[in-house]
């Protein structure tokens, strides 16, 4: 074999070597887990536009500094346009720079009712704008609807909206989980109970749900005594989340709140660093807790809206329209900000207050799980009714 | 209704009476799956009657576990009324390790902080509360068959309060 053979092979290997796995048809491996940010995150403190002057002009005292290597408490440079609020340093920033994290900017939803809970629930039920909106049907049932060999599970104490459908979705708060107190002969005798009832799936469901996870920790807490930190709040709950999507559950759904911040939030330090800091702790332990799993693993963080551009008198930020969104995934062609972009500077601010919708979730979303799990046509359109994918080339 | 409250000058109580025996009223129960403030206060009454409860935490500590906190929604919609808002895999669970706590008797609903001494745990019966002669007849052959099977007054509790028919008003 002569030098230009090894580079020949060198180069047929190339891509496979590098992308790890393709995604051309449904793949039962595929894991996707969706992170909600309930309350709506300050995207633009987040993912900061460091190349826009009226960023600077709107924010006198939120405003993250330009990309500045000798400074802590300046953004982390994502391209010229775009730095990375500095909390997410060790956490998000290495995955970033690996080309495991990307961002969609000008993300979000057509609802322009600033209000959380209208704009959550059409967010996690996904469904055809200015329809009547059916309750009983979440997008991400809809979409286990589609899947085979999907096993689904909602890590909240409520089962959220975006899971109620057709079929009994099981659901497990991961934040307080303890010894069960009623024991297997009891679990037994209350399934007996309800056998043939309506709610007999969903009984049945909980016991079984209940016994994976507390033996999952069980693990957990043994390997807990042999090291000496242990996390906590949503670290703990996302590394759980990681090892219970360990051949478990590959359809997954949390939701993180505290994003509400109309005053003192902080710029580089303060109420948001701290809380976001925890997120990147969590999604990074996330990512860590996957394993070799990380690279068949999908993370969609999502937010009901963006806050306003500019902001408040109480050193905070409102109800605004555009977001951010993140992909992450061991296997993603990220490290880059993807979908369509606009000049960040008054003129293109929505309603002269806020982020615009450039990137429409639906559209997002859809094309994603279209090369996620190879849904086109009539089943994607199962999913999200009349929307018409955009193919970012995240995966 | 009508005719009593005319008969009665307008008396609410015999009112009341009149709807609580009539069949509609009857044939209205049982059906309604109970939201946990509901679920946990009527598991209470039946478990110690009229007692007057001392410690109110254990039963806030409930409601929180259960998401449904006094005063705790978050929108301005309110708590879901459904069914489907409060009967996931999860919630069940959760629901049923109340029932075996409430069951058990250990929470301390009697202890006062300025008591010298803690009162004595005192484990429900509720097997041998009035209203089961009314409730009994109701049980499907399959919740008695489970209830059979309870090791102890305590254990019947707990099964009783996690039946399917319990969970419903």
């Amino acid at each position: 074999m002569d030098r230009r053979d090894v580079l020949k092979a060198l180069a047929l290997a190339g891509p496979l070597a590098i992308t790890g796995r393709l995604y051309a048809a449904p793949q039962t491996s595929t894991r996707l887990l969706v992170v909600f940010l309930r309350g709506a995150y300050d995207a633009a403190n987040v993912v900061v536009p460091v190349s826009s002057e009226f960023y600077y002009q709107s924010r006198p005292t939120l405003a993250i500094a330009r990309p500045n290597p000798n400074d802590p408490n300046a953004a982390l440079p994502l391209n010229g346009d775009w730095g990375l609020h500095p909390a997410l340093k060790d956490t998000l920033y290495p995955l970033y720079q690996k080309g495991q994290l990307a961002f969609v900017p000008f993300a979000g939803t057509d609802d322009a009712s600033r209000s959380h809970f209208e704009t959550q629930d059409s967010i996690e039920l996904g469904q055809a704008p200015n329809g009547t909106r059916d309750f009983q049907s979440g997008f991400m049932s809809r979409l286990a609807d589609r899947l085979t060999d999907v096993k689904p599970i909602a890590f909240t104490d409520q089962l959220p909206l975006t899971f109620r459908g057709a079929r009994s979705i099981p659901n497990m708060g991961l934040n307080a989980v303890a010894k069960p107190g009623v024991d297997d002969r009891q679990a037994n005798l209350i399934k007996s109970m309800y056998r043939g009832t309506s709610l007999e799936p969903s009984v049945a469901q909980g016991f079984a749900v209940r016994d994976q996870v507390y033996e999952s920790m069980s693990t957990e807490m043994q390997e807990a005594n042999r090291n000496a930190v242990s996390p906590k709040g949503f670290e703990l709950a996302a590394r759980r989340i990681a090892s219970l999507m360990n051949g478990r559950f590959n359809l997954g759904f949390v939701d993180v709140g505290g994003w509400d911040t109309h005053d003192n939030q902080g710029a580089a330090t303060g109420y948001l660093a701290t809380h976001l800091a925890e997120l990147g702790r969590g999604l990074a332990g996330f990512a860590q807790s996957s394993g070799p799993a990380w690279n068949d693993t999908v993370v969609v963080v999502i937010s009901e809206f963006g806050r306003t551009f500019r902001e408040n008198g109480d050193r905070g930020t409102d109800h605004g329209h555009g977001s951010v969104y993140w992909i992450m995934g061991g296997g993603i062609k990220g490290g880059r900000l993807a979908g369509a972009q606009v000049r960040v500077e008054q003129a293109t601010l929505f309603q002269n207050r806020d982020y615009p919708v450039i990137n429409e979730y639906r559209a997002v979303l859809g094309g994603l799980f279209a090369r996620l799990y190879g849904l086109q046509g009539d089943r994607l359109q199962k999913v999200f009714p009349g929307v018409r994918p955009k193919d970012l080339g995240l995966v | 209704m009508a005719a009593t409250f005319r008969k009665s000058d307008g008396d609410i109580a015999a009112v009341l009476k009149t709807m609580f025996e009539s069949a509609e009223f009857k044939s209205s129960l049982g059906t309604r799956f109970k939201d946990p403030i509901h679920f946990v206060v009527s598991a209470i009454r039946l478990a110690y009657d009229d007692r007057p409860i001392v410690n109110a935490a254990p039963i806030q500590g409930w409601l929180n576990r259960m998401a449904e906190p006094l005063y705790g929604r978050q929108t301005p919609d309110g708590y879901g009324l459904a069914e489907t808002a409060w009967a996931s895999p999860g919630q069940m669970v959760t629901r049923f390790e109340i029932a075996r706590m409430i069951g058990s008797g250990s929470a301390p609903l009697f202890r006062s902080e300025t008591a010298a001494a803690p009162a004595p745990v005192l484990a429900p019966r509720i097997a041998d509360n009035p209203s089961l002669t009314t409730l009994r007849p109701a049980l499907s052959s399959q919740t008695r068959e489970a209830l059979n099977e309870a090791a102890s007054p305590q254990d019947w509790n707990t099964l009783f309060l996690a039946s399917p028919e319990f969970m419903r008003r």
